[in-house]
């Protein structure tokens, strides 16, 4: 049934690509961009040393001085058709893409360069409305990314940490007029980026207007049980995930910006084999959900202060992030105040930050092995260098 | 001596062509304009123009003035070549009986930032007259000058080459016959 559906998702996509006409390709070069960061991170009032005190957030969370990561973008941007070779070394590359290497998998070989493939994909201007793009790229969810040159918080917000970070697979941009834009795609499972190991689809979509995007996503991320593998008593399988997402972002005035992000996701509580045959499980979906501001102000043309201030949300054991009530339910509040002054082409990032959950979360001082506190605070100073 | 001769009508080729130079209006914008002479006739110029202004026939009627966009990439040179922003201006074309001119003026920068996706768009801040930044270049829009210059300087060649086509001489094909006398 699923592959139906792929195949006329497909099909879609060859049928309409002749309307497009093909033209001559331009000679616009092959670029180099990229960035590297590093931080300095220290927890106040709780442990600094091994297995410290950190918000369970990507990036940014490893005690005293350590290191971001070197992203090399390579790319060409032709009139017509286009690349980018986005490539990432460092921890935070690692943790970008922490679903690599599955090559290993298949070819029982370890290392390879598979884990520093962020993005990798192929784009054809079909016309001056869709662009079709094939390969691997960063999500369209959210409001963070993982590049430090592109947030402006050095941190960064749970709802970017436990959305998807990357998509494998073919997807459609339409620009439908200047303000107007929409986008479908079919894809791997979320952050399944070299290949398909689960046999389930996920598709994505999105629509644009006037700078607020409305996202949504769907599909099966750990594919569904065959009786035709041997399958064992604790074999389970979780339903479909749906995830919609807003992100918003408004110049209030020539130095003062308004961005918004607003997440829900679920998964279904999906099949299990109970010894003789797969069964449905029962129960509600588990996830989360939260909502983020982040309202930057511009005080001269080199330096920029700017805070994001997030609610997150976990329901029925959605996620083991943060502590979790006895209904496996719980909630943060993250305050975050980030500088910005830049040097050149040097950015570098003072910030402080707290935390707040609803159950103990962050181990302190006098308990350093165990989570005996509701709330953490921590400073970060980060220096971002784009070329 | 044929060799140095050679050589010497070259340059003298060379530096008798007047290169495009930057001008400025009366507002301080940059503007290229030139009156060009021609044999060519007002019917065919028309049909020049709406051919590189790429335009329907049905759609250029009798009208003699002529606009498009120009757009152009400049690229920063550092560890290799990055997008550093767009450049747009407008191409004017206006024919007359054995002649036109163009104008190419409203020069401006549009900043570029990478995406999410790693590629190069728009930054949401309006553009601005590429004057302010040619003032007192720094060291990329020293860079930046001369690539815009450039550009010009091939749209003018491109500008004067398709206008001084003459549909009837290229439409007049040469025919081979195959003789049984060779």
């Amino acid at each position: 049934m699923k592959n139906r559906y792929l195949l006329s998702f497909m099909a879609f996509f060859l049928c309409i690509s002749p309307l497009f006409s093909q033209d001559e390709e331009d000679s616009s070069p092959v670029t180099i961009s990229g960035s590297i960061d590093a931080y300095f991170r220290a927890n106040l009032g709780a442990p600094n040393k091994v297995n410290p005190a950190a918000p369970g957030t990507s990036f940014a969370n490893r005690p005293g001085f350590a290191l971001g990561m070197a992203n090399l973008v390579i790319a060409k941007e032709g009139e017509k058709a286009g690349f980018v070779a986005d490539l990432v070394f460092g921890p935070r590359g690692e943790d970008a893409v922490f679903g690599s290497p599955l090559n290993i998998l298949l070819n029982d070989v370890q290392g390879g360069s598979a884990q520093i493939v962020n993005q990798l994909y192929a784009y054809w201007n079909a016309s001056d409305v869709v662009t079709f793009t094939l390969g691997n790229f960063n999500t369209f969810l959210g409001y963070e990314v993982i590049s430090p040159a592109s947030n402006f918080n050095y941190s960064t917000s749970y709802m970017f940490s436990y959305g998807p970070f990357s998509h494998t697979g073919l997807k459609a941009d339409f620009a439908l007029s200047d303000d107007v834009s929409a986008m479908l795609a079919i894809m791997n499972p979320t952050d399944m980026t070299e290949f398909n190991l689960a046999g389930s689809y996920t598709f994505g979509a999105q629509l644009g207007f006037k700078g607020v995007y409305l996202n949504f996503l769907y599909g099966d991320q750990d594919g569904t049980l065959d009786d035709d593998f041997a399958l064992g008593t604790e074999d389970t399988s979780a339903g479909n995930t749906f995830q919609a997402d807003l992100t918003a972002g408004w110049d209030l005035s020539e130095t003062l910006y308004l961005g918004v992000n607003a997440t829900y996701n679920t998964t279904g509580a999906g099949e299990f084999f109970d010894g003789t045959s797969i069964q449905d499980a029962d129960g509600d979906g588990a996830g989360f959900y939260g909502v983020a501001g982040y309202l930057q102000l511009a005080t001269s043309d080199v330096f920029a202060i700017g805070t994001r201030i997030e609610y997150f949300s976990v329901f029925n054991n959605g996620l083991g992030v943060i502590g979790l009530d006895t209904d496996g339910d719980g909630n943060v509040i993250d305050v975050t105040l980030t500088g910005q002054y830049k040097v050149g082409d040097l950015t570098i990032i003072p910030e402080f930050r707290l935390d707040s959950a609803s159950e103990d979360t962050f181990p302190d001082n006098d308990s350093p092995q165990t989570p005996s506190t509701t709330s953490l605070s921590s400073f970060v100073l980060a220096a971002v260098y784009s070329f | 001596m044929r060799f140095g001769l050679l050589i010497l009508t070259v340059f003298i080729h060379i530096f008798s062509q007047e290169g495009v130079k930057y001008q400025y209006d009366e507002n301080g914008h940059i503007l290229f304009l030139e009156v060009v002479e021609t044999s060519l006739s007002h019917e065919v110029l028309l049909e020049n123009a709406a051919d590189l202004m790429a335009l329907q026939k049905e759609n250029t009627g009798k009208q003699s003035h002529f606009e498009k966009k120009i757009t152009f990439k400049l690229y920063r040179k550092r560890l290799g070549q990055s997008p550093h922003g767009e450049v747009s201006c407008s191409l004017e074309l206006e024919v007359r009986e054995n002649r036109y001119r163009y104008i190419i003026k409203e020069f401006k920068f549009q900043p570029l930032s990478r995406d999410r996706y790693g590629r190069y768009t728009q930054k949401k801040e309006e553009p601005v007259g590429v004057e302010e930044y040619l003032q007192k270049p720094n060291k990329v829009w020293a860079g930046h000058k001369k690539t815009i210059l450039e550009k010009i300087t091939r749209v003018v060649e491109d500008v004067k080459l398709r206008m001084n086509a003459n549909p009837t001489e290229e439409n007049h094909e040469v025919t081979i016959k195959i003789d049984e006398e060779w």
